[in-house]
């Protein structure tokens, strides 16, 4: 029995000998530091699935930390706990970590530090990576643009950073396309995740005459304030608002992380990775539309349909001439945009 | 029929403080371990790691220590407001002040020298701190208004503020329209003493060195002591109680707001709502659990910011951080329950 187990060793050793050096798996270990909670039917859930998909395309051994805020001293504790536990992969989902990734990333060069939303990177271990779900927003400005009968359109928003005015323009754009009398009109919340402010800025909106809704929130609390109402909404991140709001929700931008995720650790696994930022869209499969309600017209459908097979073709422009730095930057509104950019 | 009535202690142990605390952080474990159970963990793993990765290195001692400073400080202005029997609420506004006053003073003055750079900026900050609570000590001296009303509202007013600021005349060009302001040079950043803990917990010893001589030993920690007591003891003493209040809160504010100030120029280098994730609503706590004694807030200050520390660190296991939280609850409420006992006893009613 002992030498049998002797002999299991002894083969098990040169096996592992013999994989040493080449790529193994078992060597990473990727941890996923959080905004907000991993169940929020929002932003942070999309980067779940992606992390939960990964898991099960590659076997890479993850974690992640919840309610990390965006602050440097928090992101540093979190991120050093999982380094002194072995991880040697950090994704940072929130446009926040920023700077301190950048910082770590210099602290620890055998960690490769990987942050969503941003535009830092540097030569060896740090970079960024998004979707362009301006292609997303823009189909579902489309939808929007059919359904308004007061031609007025409310889109709840976070804070005035290039991710979301381009967005914002995206999805007028769409809006202008079939129904050129909408003005889209934006307020601000100052925050992500709030649901209180959320909803405030959804019942302003539909005070004013707004009677379709779209959002650049993390809660579903815009759909549910224009479920509420009577109105139409079209959500973000996830299908989740279906259920939240089932009336009200007409389609979503929504995210699908994991088959990038898996393409990234991958690329670190096989050292093959390289710290050009990651930015696909619709074509990449990181994006997409979710599947649209029969409120909109089978038109309307057909134009959704037709637009979004361009733009993984490559042959339509959402913002026609605009490089992929003038996009990165967006710092300004299109015309049937109304709200202020401060 | 049996009744209880409850009796204060006449001669109470110096050192129950001490050790209703200790038991109370006994009880909290418990607590936590049978929440752990019930989520299926093993708590002696849990704790050690937690232990672990909050004091057990260098490294992560330093980051504990870190975390404690800015609840130290505020917390031992809250205990020198104390002194003359007034609470201080607002020392998570005093900080947020401080950390603007330093920012204010950094981009309209240029100092070459970064060490006198530096201290001018830390000066900043206590006034900061101080100018946050003049407005309740004025009222409170001069018409009485409830000092834990006013400086409650204070926070609120200066969190306003900070808004304010970061999104409007502060805000970083460079940030791309996130909400915080530019980043103060690294020629101010305070300096490490080793690894990384910062130069900022050099200052927290000193200062807790400076508020316990303030408190037990200074002739104005006498004046506060009467002044706190009794209005008649003070008048007969030939104490101006008003202003010994006064300068009471502005000295406890300004600790406050030293402590933003130092989060700002060791941990956060900008002004964002970020500052202080609530170290002024700790800070109450740390002190009302200490007794108020300077000392003691700066032990249980530190093993609160090894609390902190450990309650970030045990979600990398897959504990929910809210275990930690709830166990620094059920600390202080286990250390008051249990102080309660030290000082008092049931006694039996028909026992005369």
């Amino acid at each position: 029995m002992r030498r049998s187990w002797a002999v299991g060793l002894i083969i098990i050793s040169i096996l592992t000998m013999a994989c040493g050096g080449a790529a193994d798996v078992d060597d990473y270990k990727a941890a996923f530091v959080y905004l907000g909670s991993a169940n929020d039917g929002g932003w942070t859930q999309a980067h779940d699935e992606g992390r939960q998909y990964l898991v099960e395309e590659t076997g890479i051994e993850t974690a992640f930390t919840e309610d990390v805020p965006p602050d440097a001293t928090e992101f540093r504790t979190v991120a050093e706990a999982y380094i002194e536990q072995g991880y040697n992969i950090i994704f940072g989902t929130t446009f926040g970590y920023l700077d301190i990734m950048e910082e770590m990333a210099l602290e620890y060069p055998d960690v490769t530090f990987l942050h969503c939303s941003g535009y830092k990177s540097n030569d060896s271990n740090y970079t960024n990576y998004f979707g362009k779900i301006y292609e997303a927003r823009y189909l579902s400005g489309l939808a929007a643009g059919s359904l308004t009968e007061s031609n007025k359109i409310g889109y709840v928003a976070a804070f005035p950073i290039p991710e979301v005015i381009r967005g914002i323009n995206a999805f007028a754009n769409g809006v202008k396309e079939v129904n050129p009398n909408a003005t889209v009109e934006v307020v601000w919340t100052n925050t992500w995740f709030g649901p209180e402010e959320e909803t405030q800025a959804a019942n302003a909106l539909l005070e004013a005459g707004a009677d379709v809704l779209t959002q650049h929130q993390d809660s579903a609390s815009t759909g549910i304030a224009a479920e509420a109402a009577g109105a139409k909404w079209i959500g973000y991140h996830t299908g989740y608002g279906k259920e939240a709001a089932p009336n009200a929700f007409v389609t979503a931008p929504v995210w699908n992380w994991g088959p990038l995720y898996t393409e990234m650790v991958n690329a670190v696994i096989n050292d093959e990775f390289t710290t050009t930022p990651y930015w696909t869209g619709m074509s990449g499969n990181v994006v997409d539309l979710f599947e649209v309600s029969d409120d909109v017209s089978s038109d309307i459908k057909t134009l959704i349909e037709d637009r979004k097979q361009e733009i993984i073709d490559g042959t339509f422009e959402i913002f026609e001439g605009s490089s992929d730095g003038d996009l990165l930057g967006m710092s300004y509104f299109v015309d049937n945009v109304v709200g202020t950019l401060d | 029929m049996n009744k209880y009535i409850l009796t204060k202690r006449q001669v109470v142990n110096e050192l129950s403080t001490f050790y209703s605390f200790l038991l109370g952080f006994l009880i909290a474990l418990m607590i936590g371990s049978i929440i752990l159970l019930i989520q299926d963990k093993n708590p002696f793993d849990t704790f050690s790691l937690m232990f672990k990765l909050s004091i057990g290195s260098v490294n992560s001692l330093s980051s504990s220590l870190n975390k404690a400073t800015p609840l130290i400080l505020a917390g031992l202005g809250i205990a020198i407001i104390n002194t003359v029997k007034l609470w201080n609420i607002g020392a998570e506004g005093q900080i947020f002040m401080g950390a603007i006053a330093v920012n204010l003073i950094y981009i309209n003055f240029q100092l070459t020298n970064s060490t006198s750079f530096i201290f001018v900026l830390l000066v900043s900050a206590f006034i900061g701190g101080a100018f946050c609570i003049l407005i309740p000590a004025i009222t409170k001296v001069l018409f009485g208004v409830n000092e834990i009303i006013t400086t409650l509202l204070t926070n609120y007013i200066v969190i306003g503020l900070t808004i304010y600021l970061v999104n409007g005349p502060w805000k970083d060009p460079g940030s791309l329209n996130f909400p915080a302001a530019a980043y103060v040079g690294k020629e101010v950043y305070l300096p490490t003493i080793f690894g990384k803990l910062s130069y900022g917990f050099l200052i927290c010893i000193l200062f807790t060195v400076f508020a316990h001589y303030l408190k037990n030993s200074s002739v104005f920690g006498y004046e506060m002591r009467i002044a706190g007591g009794s209005e008649m003891t003070a008048i007969y003493a030939g104490i101006n109680a008003k202003q010994k209040a006064f300068f009471a809160m502005l000295i406890g504010g300004g600790f406050a707001g030293l402590a933003g100030g130092v989060e700002l120029l060791s941990q956060t280098h900008r002004v964002s709502t970020g500052i202080s994730q609530g170290f002024g609503y700790t800070a109450i706590i740390v002190a009302a659990i200490t007794g108020m004694r300077p000392i003691g807030i700066f032990l249980v200050g530190s093993l609160f910011g090894a609390l902190s520390i450990g309650g970030s660190v045990i979600q990398t296991i897959g504990v929910s951080t809210y275990i930690a939280d709830i166990i620094q609850a059920s600390t202080l409420f286990g250390a008051l329950v249990i102080q309660f006992f030290f000082n008092y006893k049931l006694k039996r009613a028909d026992d005369g």
